[in-house]
């Protein structure tokens, strides 16, 4: 399987750009690739400062212009530019930085390219996570996958879930998550969308087979009508990420991902099927 | 003139008093039966037993003597004998003092308590580092936690959702910007771009910017309500956290606690300990959280080391009994190092970051903490030397507690946070051992010394001689030798022991109780017997230690009579001459002191009545000496020429003497030197003479005797003994000899002789043959005796000085008649 070679974080104004260079960088250093920022400066916000519009902030209300705005942005893009330089270099990892005005689903899909691993983040006050998921899904078509992260994720140590419901697709999750959780020396939980045992044993039986002999492997079993389990289980075990199948359940609905990401408080990994 | 009867040279049996080994009823001094401690110091040990059996304050004890007389064994053994039956006093520990760290609390314990204290103090935090991250990862405080999370996480989002759905329904939407959350129109979830805000109808952007306003208002009140959930959020971790500290902490330290429930102070800190462990139970779990980062294998270590938990840990101060780490009974200490940090403890200080911190574990005990309940033992001198010591020590005496402090802290400049531990009450019995000269400088110019030393033992350098301490001393020799491994004696070397003992004190009347030098030579003594393939000492092997001890030591004194055989220093031993006289000294330099002639002599005329010392006058001789040459003067003037002024002027030196001189004991010399000058009466250079005079002509008794006689003996015979030399030495000095053998073998041939001396009278009629006269009732001296010829030359002198005197008057008026 071919693992994603660059990770491209979006970024912008909703601050909380730490959370996310920090798990950009874990993702990136297990998996040797290549990082890059990409900073938007969203058209609505420029459009809002040319409103007659204050903001709210913990100085007390304030008037916006364009000017300052524009300002803003761009200090905002200087210390996210900085904060990436260092979560790079302690990484030990290559990086990039883009600075870019417009649409964020359309520079988003610009930047992307194959292969790509598009991280995104769900904040508070900000985009939801519902919001990110479907800005990801349906604007970096060319890319491997999307990583979200939730509006209260901390980094953390622990095990790796992949989630697999046992078709073709299942091979990159196991894959991906195999090799997250063997540089960070965690456990891999596979959780089988299965009906019953017998059904998870081939999903299990594979999950072995990538992962290998010495890799420290759980399994979990969950029906995949009962996805509420899902919550639990994400919440229970604690994982440093989770891996899936970004066209498979059951990730295909966006307040399902949110949901996962919510119960997590991981980075969600979500892997595009390759196309032949 | 007839000439004078002479005296007769001592008895040979006078020169060296022998000890009969047939006295002795041993054939090996290891039938013997050992002295406990020592002889002839019932006085000093008298005074030990008392003062170290008054508990009173201020009955600590000097002990003063000089040094090799069994001091410090003696207190030593004493003291051990008092202390073995002792009950062993009460551990100190010192424990964190939570409400304020910089005052760390001291605990009394009993014997052995202290290191029980500190190991369950030990093993509570390591079961507590073991039980508590257990806890925090059970599954029932995550889920409890994951709930409060997930309840403070929804209501956070729910919060902000609700707004956004309120602004959404009325068209407004909620941006972040990188200054903080601003509203704006929007439509189809867009930002209403300006131009087309400001196409639309006033009224209908008025209606806009009310919306704003007011839901600017909430907004307001989401962004306060964050801090405040966050905030519940923090309470309620803490409450769950404690919740579940109180579990584990709460069992542990009540099996603890249950052991010390009649412990007040221990009981009490206890329970800061739990209220501590409590409010800061996250400390256990960074432990275990930094444990898990590292790659490395998991090393079973004590959490006790880790330093996050050293607050909790006990420092053992004082620990005794025998379930303690000291010896049962009441514990004795030696401090060989006085030093204020020595004595009385210290909290030293680790660097960290670039600075210096301490706490109550890096207080460290000392002397005085060790020797509490029991006793100490410090060498004056040694104390003395040390800065602040001595002050600390009266400190600590007279309020009877141990206050730790720092030089910087005695002398008023520390300006560094330190440690103030409470102080720890004191019982001890301070022990110092010192030279009498310290003692009597202590009496006489420390005010506070009287009274926290009241007792002092005073050790005896000799003890006197007779049959039964004789035979003590031979046991306590035989104490020493099976003390020390050392072949035993057989009698006659036991015999010569005594002889040596009587030598080392210089008088034959009494042994010396400095034992350390008795030791020495048994040990040397030892060695020589085995030399020679014997398993017993004997009397030459005694002699063997003792001239091989000499020998060594006598470099400079074969140096100092090579230059007079030589003649290099002018000392004549044969002939006669007036005005001359071989005067003795005793030069200590090194281990052995050594005596050595020296020619003194004496020129004289008429003068002012003056009688020179030249030592003095160029400062070589020193206050005693030039007493000595003042009572000598004092002497001439009150017996002759009374009725004339005195009009001598002599001079008297120590001819090629260029390191000095003090002490009198040549005053008689120095006499008959100018006697003899005065009488015009050559004396017998084959004789040396010492011993002092008085202004009434009494020869008085000197030190040094034995090796002054030995420094002559030594200089005739390497010239060739004549038969016709000896010594003169004071009448009181006689029971001072203990000769060496080769001399008293030398007197037993009539090659050498010792004259005891009581006048003066009596010396110059051997010095120089001649009568010296006694006054009759004329009032005047047998004619051609030395006291008249003296008498003659002054009276002589006295008219001389009158002619001058009557010639000058003449010349001044005969030169008053020419003007």
């Amino acid at each position: 399987m071919n693992l994603p070679r660059r990770i491209v974080v979006m970024l912008g104004s909703e601050g909380e750009a730490g959370a996310a260079l920090e798990a950009a960088a874990m993702l990136a250093s297990a998996i040797d690739a290549r990082l890059a920022g990409l900073f938007v400066e969203d058209q609505e916000l420029f459009d809002l400062a040319g409103l007659p519009s204050m903001v709210a902030g913990t100085g007390g209300p304030a008037r916006l212009t364009p000017e300052r705005m524009a300002q803003a942005l761009r200090d905002e893009a200087r210390t996210c530019q900085r904060l990436m330089a260092q979560m790079a270099g302690r990484a030990h990892l290559s990086f990039e930085f883009m600075s870019a005005r417009g649409d964020r689903r359309t520079l988003l899909g610009e930047a992307s390219l194959k292969g790509d691993l598009v991280l995104c983040q769900a904040s508070l006050g900000g985009p939801a996570a519902a919001e990110v998921a479907a800005l990801a899904r349906h604007t970096t078509t060319a890319a491997a996958g999307v990583a979200l992260i939730g509006p209260l994720a901390r980094l953390r140590t622990g095990p790796v879930v992949a989630i697999d419901d046992g078709d073709e697709a299942g091979q990159q999750t196991i894959a991906l998550a195999a090799q997250l959780a063997a540089r960070q020396h965690q456990k891999l939980i596979v959780v089988a969308l299965a009906a019953d045992q017998k059904a998870a044993e081939p999903i299990i039986a594979r999950a072995r087979t990538i992962a290998g002999h010495g890799a420290d492997l759980a399994t979990r079993l969950l029906p995949p009508d009962d996805l509420e389990r899902l919550a639990d289980v994400l919440a229970e075990t604690e994982p440093c990420c989770v891996v899936g199948d970004l066209e498979g359940r059951p990730f295909t609905d966006d307040q399902a991902v949110a949901q996962a990401v919510r119960a997590a408080r991981a980075p969600l990994i979500l892997l595009r099927r390759p196309t032949m | 003139m007839a000439k004078p009867s002479l005296p007769p040279p001592l008895a040979i049996e006078a020169l060296r008093t022998r000890c009969d080994a047939g006295e002795f009823s041993f054939r090996s001094s290891e039938e013997l039966e050992p002295v406990p401690l020592l002889i002839g110091q019932e006085r000093a040990l008298d005074a030990l037993a008392l003062g170290a059996d008054i508990a009173a304050k201020g009955f600590n004890l000097f002990v003063l003597g000089p040094m090799g007389t069994g001091r410090h064994s003696a207190v030593r053994a004493l003291l051990e004998e008092r202390a073995k039956n002792a009950n062993p006093p009460a551990d100190w520990v010192y424990i964190n003092n939570f409400d304020d760290p910089r005052r760390p609390l001291a605990i009394s314990l009993p014997p052995g308590g202290a290191t029980t204290l500190r190991d369950r103090m030990t093993a509570l935090i390591d079961d507590l580092a073991t039980e508590v991250p257990a806890l925090f990862e059970s599954d029932d405080y995550r889920n409890r936690r994951r709930a409060i999370d997930s309840e403070i996480e929804s209501a956070q989002e729910a919060t902000f959702e609700e707004l956004k759905k309120k602004a959404n329904a009325e068209s407004i939407g909620i941006m972040r910007t990188p200054m903080g959350f601003a509203l704006a129109p929007i439509k189809n979830g867009q930002v209403v771009k300006p131009e087309v805000f400001n196409a639309l109808p006033e009224d209908e952007r008025a209606a806009i910017g009310e919306k704003i306003t007011r839901l600017q208002k909430d907004l307001e009140v989401v962004l306060l309500k964050m801090p405040e959930l966050e905030k519940q959020r923090r309470d309620k971790v803490r409450a769950l956290n404690a919740e579940v500290a109180e579990v584990a902490i709460g069992r542990s330290l009540t099996e603890v606690a249950a052991d010390y429930k009649d412990d007040e102070a221990v009981s009490r800190h206890l329970e800061s300990v739990r209220r501590d462990l409590i409010d800061n139970i996250a400390i256990f779990l960074k432990a275990e959280a930094e444990e898990q980062e590292t790659p490395f294998a998991k090393l079973e270590t004590s959490a006790a080391r880790d330093p996050r938990f050293r607050r909790y840990m006990v420092n053992v101060m004082v620990s005794n009994g025998a379930d303690g780490d000291g010896p049962a009974g009441a514990p004795i200490i030696a401090e060989d190092l006085p030093t204020l940090a020595n004595l009385a403890g210290r909290a030293e200080h680790i660097s960290h970051m670039g600075t210096l911190v301490t706490d109550f574990m890096l207080i460290k005990s000392g002397a005085l903490h060790r020797a509490n309940g029991g006793y100490l033992i410090i060498d004056a001198l040694r104390l003395l030397r040390e800065p602040f010591a001595w002050e600390a020590l009266k400190r600590c005496l007279r309020a009877e507690e141990v206050k730790i402090t720092s030089v910087p802290e005695e002398i008023g400049i520390a300006t560094t946070v330190s440690l103030e531990p409470d102080p720890i009450p004191l019982s001890v019995k301070v022990v110092l051992v010192g030279e009498r000269m310290l003692y009597y400088l202590l009496v006489a110019l420390e005010p506070d010394f009287g009274s926290l030393f009241k007792i002092a033992a005073d050790f005896e350098d000799e003890v006197e001689r007779n049959p039964e301490t004789a035979g003590l001393y031979a046991r306590l020799i035989a104490s020493i030798a099976k003390r020390e491994g050392l072949k035993p004696l057989d009698p006659k070397g036991m015999a010569r022991m005594v002889e040596e003992a009587s030598r080392q004190a210089e008088d034959s009347e009494r042994l010396t109780l400095r034992i350390g030098v008795m030791g020495e030579i048994l040990t040397e003594a030892d060695h020589w017997a085995g030399a020679r393939g014997s398993n017993r000492i004997e009397a030459e092997d005694v002699e063997r230690a003792v001239s091989e001890r000499i020998r060594r030591s006598s470099r400079i004194r074969d140096r100092s009579r090579d230059m007079i055989t030589r003649d290099i220093v002018l000392i004549d031993t044969d002939g006669e001459k007036a005005g001359q006289i071989n005067g003795l000294s005793v030069v200590t330099i090194g281990k052995e002191p050594f005596g050595q002639p020296s020619r003194i002599t004496a020129r004289v005329r008429t003068g002012s009545g003056k009688v020179i010392d030249i030592e003095r006058e160029v400062k070589l001789g020193g206050p005693l000496h030039s007493k000595g040459v003042l009572i000598l003067s004092g002497f001439l003037s009150a017996r002759y020429a009374l009725q004339e002024p005195v009009s001598l002027w002599a001079s008297l030196v120590f001819e090629q003497s260029y390191g000095g001189v003090d002490g009198d004991s040549a005053s008689s010399a120095e006499l008959y030197a100018l006697l003899s000058a005065l009488a015009e009466a050559p004396i017998f250079q084959g004789f040396a003479v010492t011993g002092s005079v008085n202004q009434l002509g009494e020869v008085q008794a000197i030190g040094g005797v034995n090796a002054k006689i030995e420094g002559f003996f030594d200089v005739c015979k390497a010239r060739g003994l004549t038969g016709k030399q000896g010594v003169l030495i004071p009448k009181s000095n006689v029971k001072h000899l203990m000769l060496r053998d080769d001399v008293v073998e030398a007197a037993k041939k009539k090659q050498f002789s010792i004259w005891p001396i009581a006048t003066i009278d009596e010396g110059i009629e051997l010095l120089t043959g001649l009568a010296a006269g006694e006054r009759g009732p004329d009032g005047r001296f047998p004619d051609g005796s030395i006291n008249a010829r003296v008498e003659a030359r002054l009276i002589g002198f006295a008219e001389a000085r009158r002619r001058f005197g009557a010639k000058m008057e003449g010349d001044e008026s005969e030169e008053k008649k020419e003007t």
